[in-house]
């Protein structure tokens, strides 16, 4: 492959013209990335991989109409987060079924019981306390400070993804923060 | 609901944290702060909560979702026979598979240095006591490096006797990937742009968090020969090597994003894809301590006039307005992890908690160390001391020779 080939653009427009290559070299560069933010979404590591994998598979068949408007990275968010939300959506319409994927305080608050002992247990681990409370606010407002306070998205691509208008995002994420601020010191919300 | 009073600045608190004030906005928060302690504890606690958000770090599983979109293609196949991108990427993973063809490609000799390989040092804290440990390497695959990083090393005091590891540690590291100079900023560089430390077996686990350092400070102690702290030794666990990786090839991701927008911005300033006046995509990328810079281009926004540092000026303050403003914006919102990481060392180190490259107790950061305490990080300081106490730092720093000169990494570990 040329140079061209190694900026993400030349990758796209690569694997947007059927090259393997740069369609693996993608998945490669955004896995990790995307996953993290599923996982911290559905606290669920089996489930994550699950979503990642669904994720990718409908950027798979969709790469062909994705256009240069937002960064790949962020179209890819924007499938994940909706995948993530229809799958629990479809998890509430079974009401037998654990829930890992939350939606608010009613939600089970223990972590993901599906087992997968290393992510899981490093999970865990890694939940302090905001973590915890981050279960415990409703997806939307989850959503928005995962992409924001951890994954550090700016606020336009915030608004891309959770398809949002921009203003939004401010008072948005402010109504995130005082909410978990709230759960943190015990202030009623 | 009756809104309550203070809500409205409780939202620009929230908008400050995340740089997106204007000046008038700041300045009406900055009054209120200064007359409302309920609104200065909760902004405290909005910045207080994201650090804790940030702590976490999650290993990479690229190889994971490789693997398991090989089988998943099959069907997703039959179901769009007619696509010809997804057969044929179809059969590229199942064919591939983890024996990752990227591996092959970053190291071909075209894209990337024969240069020796570059050395990193780690150096960290354990309850009072430092470590440090080094490592050795060329360009590799970032999802094998975690795969098949070997045991071994022996940590080091990386200034005085890494030399004498190094060609065992070269045998048995795995092997650190950095871009080339002037390689392409984003694309299949980003996964090699990492650096791994050995395997090691020790009693506890921790978690990482991330933060590139530039190598003004470490520049300006070399250059002025003042020694690096002496450390003792100490082990990593892979769950902390696994961890390490993933943080700072996270880190080196939002790099990257970071270069690529800047540059991106410049090229619109510029209309002709070109770099904008004094602010080369060259700078951004390798002859400026790219992260460090971005620390005082922030302060530069703030504090008009207060930045040393001819180079960083030139770079940063001194140019265009036009281009100088949409970089600002960029680096004001890209720094702000990294200034807090930097702003909790700095705090720790002020208050003898923490040494500056965070391995021993010491009052002040050694002489001639340039520190950066920015103004919004400052107001949080004390809160984010709170949280840093538990932490151990590693600094991962550069040596000579690394085609990355410079840049250096600090990965704090916690409990």
């Amino acid at each position: 492959m040329g140079d061209a080939i190694h900026s993400e653009a030349g990758l796209l427009k690569a694997a947007q013209q059927g090259s393997e290559e740069a369609f693996t070299a993608l998945v490669k560069l955004h896995a990790d990335r995307l996953h993290a933010f599923i996982l911290r979404m559905t606290r669920d590591p089996e489930l994550a991989l699950d979503l990642c994998q669904e994720t990718w598979l409908k950027a798979f068949r969709g790469l062909a109409s994705f256009t240069s408007e937002s960064s790949f990275s962020t179209w890819l968010c924007r499938i994940g987060h909706n995948t993530v939300v229809s799958a629990a959506r479809a998890r509430k319409a079974r009401p037998n079924v654990t829930q890992t994927l939350g939606d608010g305080p009613t939600d089970h608050p223990e972590p993901a019981v599906t087992e997968d002992a290393g992510a899981s247990l490093m999970l865990q681990e890694e939940h302090g306390r905001a973590l915890n409370a981050l279960r415990e606010l409703p997806e939307e407002l989850r959503a928005i400070l995962i992409l924001r306070d951890i994954d550090d998205r700016s606020y336009e691509d915030i608004a891309l993804i959770l398809e949002i208008p921009p203003g939004t995002v401010r008072s948005r994420l402010f109504r995130a923060r005082e909410r978990l601020r709230q759960l943190l010191s015990g202030e009623c919300a | 609901m009756k809104e309550h009073p203070c809500e409205p600045f409780r939202e620009l608190s929230s908008a400050a944290l995340d740089g997106r004030l204007d000046a008038a906005d700041a300045a009406r928060l900055e009054q209120h702060l200064t007359d409302c302690a309920a609104c200065r504890s909760a902004s405290s606690a909005f910045a207080r909560q994201r650090a804790e958000l940030r702590r976490a770090a999650i290993p990479p599983v690229a190889d994971d979702v490789v693997r398991r979109l090989q089988g998943a293609l099959r069907p997703a196949r039959r179901r769009f026979p007619y696509f010809p991108l997804l057969r044929r990427a179809a059969v590229l993973v199942a064919v591939v598979g983890l024996t990752s063809w990227v591996v092959e490609l970053l190291s071909r000799p075209s894209e990337w240095t024969g240069d020796p390989a570059p050395s990193v040092t780690a150096e960290g804290s354990e309850a009072g006591q430092g470590e440090t440990l080094t490592t050795e390497g060329r360009s590799k695959d970032l999802g094998r490096l975690a795969e098949d990083s070997p045991g071994g090393g022996v940590g080091v005091d990386g200034a005085r006797q890494q030399d004498a590891h190094q060609e065992a540690d070269e045998k048995r590291a795995p092997h650190a990937g950095l871009r080339r100079k002037n390689a392409p900023l984003v694309g299949a560089p980003m996964l090699t742009r990492a650096f791994t430390l050995p395997r090691r077996t020790t009693d506890d686990g921790l978690s990482v968090r991330f933060s590139c350092e530039a190598g003004l400070i470490q520049e300006r102690a070399r250059a002025e020969s003042i020694p690096e702290p002496a450390t003792p030794e100490r082990t990593l666990s892979e769950r902390e090597l696994a961890r390490c990786n993933a943080a700072v090839a996270s880190g080196a991701r939002a790099f990257e994003s970071f270069v690529a927008d800047a540059r991106a911005a410049i090229s619109v300033i510029d209309g002709a894809g070109k770099p904008g006046r004094g602010l080369s995509v060259e700078s951004l990328d390798a002859d400026v301590p790219s992260t460090k810079a971005q620390l005082v281009a922030k302060r530069a926004v703030s504090e008009p006039g207060a930045v040393r540092g001819s180079e960083t000026r030139r770079l940063y303050v001194a140019e265009g307005p036009a281009a100088i403003e949409a970089v600002r914006a960029l680096l004001v919102q890209r720094a702000e992890p990294l200034q807090t990481m930097e702003t909790a060392l700095l705090a720790a180190a002020s208050r003898g908690k923490l040494e500056w490259t965070a391995n021993a107790v010491r009052p002040q950061p050694p002489q001639g160390w340039e520190v950066f305490l920015l103004p919004p990080a400052q107001r949080v300081a004390d809160e984010i001391l709170g949280a840093i106490e538990s932490l151990r730092a590693v600094h991962l720093r550069a040596a000579e020779g690394n085609p990355d000169v410079g840049e250096s990494v600090i990965v704090v570990l916690d409990h």
